[in-house]
């Protein structure tokens, strides 16, 4: 290990990219949550205001996940706390 | 490649240093802005016509959609957070929008995400008491009081994940774009950010804000229950 | 020292951080919010919405209005109905009235009219029967008279005048006695 530096910027990228997977997890609730909002709405189109209502509000509280892991990749790429604690420490 | 909160000044408050950050300056001249432009359309309303057209049209269908909002929401007896959610959700609004003019968006700070929905936390706790009082509070003990902990963090989850999701999508924006604005090649930058604009500050923006209203809203609503008794 | 100077540097910027500035940001922005609240709400929700419940109220009051209205109309219209139908019903009891009066006085005119005629047809033939009473008498007197010129003329010369009326008397009587005979 020549350069812990590197090394913890390397980690780094590599901890934001696996933060960013659960995108794909989160991807796939939106997509279920939204096919039941537009079946339901298609089973009962009178109803379809508050279904979008209800189809929203659910589409953000999933969302959530995704984009705590999308604050965790930026804090890791942006403003590292680790690269500040071994710059303190050298 | 600069999406950092500035610093612009440090006032000594009692020997505490202050920032004074480019979010706080940002968030003066919106509300400036929003404030002269009440204040205006407030003079210019002052003999409201019954057939309404113009601005007055065009104000009257604001409020109308905002409470039609708020009515699918919360129960009718606790209209009056809507004085509240009213200047949330344009000051939301205008902060998301404010990113196409090349501002930092405000809500793009976790400082304001987070007031606002401390803000929110303060108003269901305030709410909550005033319309179910004990009962309100008996709901923190329940099913036992060995789960009061648990219901406590549940309850301050609350402001932390809609202040994340607001400020996550924000601040994703805002990155994309800067990384666009400084990293693609000069031609890209000419036609190409209009799109990313419309997408990230105009699109995302009404949405997030749509939805930090309308779950911080159905939060009250649960809160509150039904009062509908003493409606106005 | 003052309370609020400015500091000489200023630290270094910042995407998100967890420390104390964060959390003075967050009350100021706080702050900044409820000020923001009270102005729109003041200047710009209240009046507008006032505007909207005034109208809303204005339609309410007229629709009441309406329907009001509404339901004087309908009780004045089954009020003028109920009166119809009466009107109905009295026109029917006043004509059976009058055809029943006039049923009745056709029958007292035609029992009227029957006694007169059976009246005037008893007198006339009571006037019938008087006047061939004396035309009966008229007519014996008249063959009397012919008869006792006759008889005068014919024994004029043999019985007197005393005899005369003896025997006319007698002829008187005896006619009277007769009945008449057609």
């Amino acid at each position: 290990m020549q350069d812990p530096l590197a090394f913890i910027i390397a980690v780094s990228h590599i901890a934001s990219a696996i933060a960013l997977l659960n995108g794909f997890l989160v991807a796939i609730g939106q997509a279920r949550i939204a096919s039941a909002a537009i079946e339901s709405m298609a089973r009962q189109p009178e109803a379809s205001d508050s279904i979008r209502g209800a189809m929203f509000i659910s589409l953000g509280m999933a969302e959530t996940g995704g984009i705590y892991g999308l604050l965790i990749s930026f804090v890791m790429l942006f403003a590292n706390p680790l690269v500040q604690i071994y710059l303190q420490n050298r | 490649m600069d999406f950092n909160i500035d610093n612009l000044w440090v006032l000594q408050v009692g020997g505490q240093e202050v920032w004074i950050t480019r979010t706080i300056l940002n968030t003066w001249i919106i509300m400036a802005f929003l404030i002269v432009a009440a204040i205006v359309i407030n003079v210019l309303l002052r003999n409201p016509s019954s057939t309404p057209k113009g601005l007055q049209n065009a104000m009257e269908m604001i409020v109308e959609v905002f409470d039609g909002m708020l009515k699918t929401a919360i129960d009718p007896g606790i209209m009056y957070v809507g004085n509240w959610y009213f200047s949330v959700f344009a000051f939301i609004l205008v902060s998301n929008f404010s990113g196409v003019l090349g501002f930092r968006p405000p809500t793009a700070d976790w400082a304001t995400t987070f007031a606002l929905a401390m803000a929110t936390l303060i108003l269901i706790q305030v709410v909550g008491i005033r319309h179910r009082k004990g009962e309100y509070i008996k709901e923190f003990f329940s099913p036992n009081f060995v789960f009061f902990p648990l219901n406590l963090i549940g309850e301050l989850a609350r402001p932390i994940s809609l202040s994340f999701r607001l400020f996550g999508n924000i601040l994703g924006g805002m990155i994309l774009m800067t990384l666009v604005y400084s990293l693609a090649p000069i031609f890209v930058r000419i036609f190409f950010p209009v799109f990313l604009h419309a997408i990230f500050d105009i699109f995302f923006g009404a949405l997030q804000t749509y939805i930090f209203c309308v779950i911080s809203l159905t939060f009250v609503g649960a809160a509150a229950g039904v009062v509908s008794g003493n409606a106005e | 020292m003052s309370i609020l100077t400015l500091a000489a540097a200023l630290p270094e910027g910042r995407a998100f951080a967890l420390d104390l500035q964060m959390f003075i940001s967050v009350g100021i922005q706080l702050i900044n919010a409820c000020i923001l609240a009270g102005a729109l709400s003041f200047f710009l929700y209240k009046p507008v919405r006032n505007i909207l419940q005034a109208r809303s109220e204005k339609i309410e009051s007229q629709l009441s209005k309406a329907e009001t209205d509404m339901l004087e109309a309908d009780r004045l219209k089954a009020m003028y109905s109920e009166k119809l139908e009466d009107i109905e019903k009295e026109r029917l009891a006043i004509l059976d009235e009058a055809r029943a009066e006039a049923a009745q006085n056709i029958r007292q005119m035609l029992d009227d009219c029957r006694r007169d005629v059976t009246g005037i047809k008893e007198r006339a033939f009571a006037d019938v029967q008087k006047e061939r009473e004396q035309l009966h008498l008229e007519m014996a007197k008249y063959i009397l008279d012919v008869s006792m010129t006759m008889a005068g003329k014919f024994i004029s010369h043999a019985i007197d005048q005393e005899t005369q009326d003896r025997i006319f008397q007698e002829a008187i009587s005896e006619l009277e006695t007769v009945p008449w005979q057609h």
